[in-house]
């Protein structure tokens, strides 16, 4: 039997009897021998760097002379165990469940009985071939092409290996699908996509608040002549309101027998009520302004004051209540 | 700070019976230590940074939590390391006689206190 059949073998049992996850036979950290299940090649990789750092220890503290090394995780659910056969050979150990610290220790004190007398030929074989398997890894590594090598190389074995005329017929294939065919209209159409779309910013043009509040305020007018229309109620055709007046008052002052007993002092203080009602508080104010300005140049008499009154009705706002309001004030007169 | 590092490390060495200390940081350097002549402080900050964050890897890809603590027994003593949150670890040195129930209590309250002063 061979060295790696006696140390598989001598694992074999270990294994079995600790019940560990992982088993392995490391020569200054590297893996010459393993048994395992559920343990992948990271963690593998990552317990021997493990291991191999911890050999140091024997150089950190003098005199040192490490045995063993234990962890356990949080949870106790997890143990690490590595059991040093010599300052370069260890037996490393994975645990997945509770950690049975003695178990693993009599267990790996065992192998190690067995292990120590191999100890010559292991590190022989370090030398031989851990070591030379190392380095030649390395080698290769350093020796491996640069990606652009590889990529230059592998396009020259794929054009050798394509003969002229098959490219011809792949060329062919490849075009039949495309519609542009004239060397004209792949010019324009590369241009289009290579062209970027320059938009000058005297071409951007940004309207301005004003006109936005113009047109929505032409906007709104039209809704609402829209409205005014569709309620058959058309302000185009019906006559203005000094038209109105002129009328109304032309055939009021002819129809309306005024009485001369009438007071035009209390007529003028109903219309102000009138003119308050229709307007708000504001119609006193408005109504003492109009009244200085209109009889400025107007005698104040009963002919008067009802076109004065057509004047400020002018400043009611709605139509229909400038009407109404035309109407009360008619009635005053009779 | 570096003064109070020592304090706990020396309260730590002095209560527990330890033959010395080392705050090391997580790239291995030596924060503050006090460590008999016997031992190389570099040394021994690199290689306990080193196989705590190894260990701790390996039980994460075992998905296994956290590597609470790692030591290893040597014929003349022990060297404890345990880590400090993610930002240190601290690593302990005792003799082979050391009382190994009083000493981990001890580390833990040092470890408590260097929490705290590490934030």
């Amino acid at each position: 039997m061979g060295l790696k059949e006696t140390v598989a073998e001598l694992l074999k049992k270990a294994y079995t009897d600790a019940k560990v996850n992982y088993i392995g036979l490391f020569i200054k950290g590297k893996v010459y021998e393993r048994r395992s299940t559920g343990i992948n090649e990271r963690v593998e990789k990552n317990f021997s760097k493990m291991i191999q750092k911890s050999l140091d220890i024997n150089i950190a503290i003098k005199n040192f002379k490490a045995e063993f090394l234990f962890a356990e995780n949080k949870s106790k659910n997890f143990s690490i165990f590595v059991y040093y056969i010599t300052n370069d050979i260890a037996i490393g150990m994975l645990q997945i469940g509770k950690p049975n610290f003695s178990l693993l220790k009599v267990v790996s004190s065992d192998l190690a009985k067995s292990i120590a007398p191999l100890s010559k030929q292991l590190l022989e074989v370090y030398e031989t071939e851990l070591k030379g398997k190392e380095e030649s890894e390395d080698q290769f590594l350093e020796k491996l092409p640069k990606k652009d090598t590889v990529n230059k190389n592998q396009n020259k074995v794929v054009e050798e290996s394509l003969d002229t005329s098959e490219i011809e017929e792949l060329e062919k294939v490849l075009t039949q699908d495309v519609k542009i065919d004239t060397k004209e209209e792949k010019k324009q159409v590369a241009d289009e996509i290579q062209e970027p779309v320059e938009i000058k910013p005297d071409e951007i043009k940004i309207p301005d608040l004003m006109e936005i509040l113009n047109s929505d305020q032409t906007n709104t007018q039209q809704n609402e002549t829209q409205k005014e229309k569709s309620e058959e109620i058309s302000i185009d055709k019906q006559p203005s309101l000094e038209e109105i007046l002129k009328e109304d008052s032309k055939q009021d002052i002819k129809n309306i027998e005024i009485p001369i007993s009438a007071d035009i002092k209390e007529i003028c203080s109903n219309v102000r009520k009138l003119y308050v009602k229709y307007i708000g508080p504001f119609g006193n104010f408005l109504l003492n302004k109009r009244k200085e300005e209109f009889f400025k140049n107007n005698p104040f008499n009963r002919e008067s004051v009802l076109k004065f009154c057509s004047i400020i009705a002018e400043d009611i706002p709605d139509t229909k209540r400038k009407e109404s309001f035309l109407k009360e004030v008619k009635e005053f007169f009779k | 700070m570096a003064a109070e590092y020592y304090k706990v490390l020396e309260e730590l060495i002095r209560d527990s019976g330890a033959e010395g200390a080392v705050l090391i940081s997580v790239d291995g350097l030596a924060i503050a230590s006090i460590l008999p002549a016997s031992a190389d402080e570099d040394r021994v900050a690199a290689m306990g940074a080193a196989i705590l964050s190894l260990g701790e890897r390996v039980t994460s890809e075992l998905d296994k939590g956290i590597l609470e603590q790692l030591y290893i027994k040597g014929s003349t003593g022990y060297i404890i390391f345990t880590g400090i949150k993610d930002v240190a670890v601290l690593g302990v040195l005792a003799p082979s006689n050391a009382k190994l129930g009083l000493l981990l209590m001890e580390i833990q309250r040092a470890i408590k206190k260097l929490e705290q002063i590490l934030g």
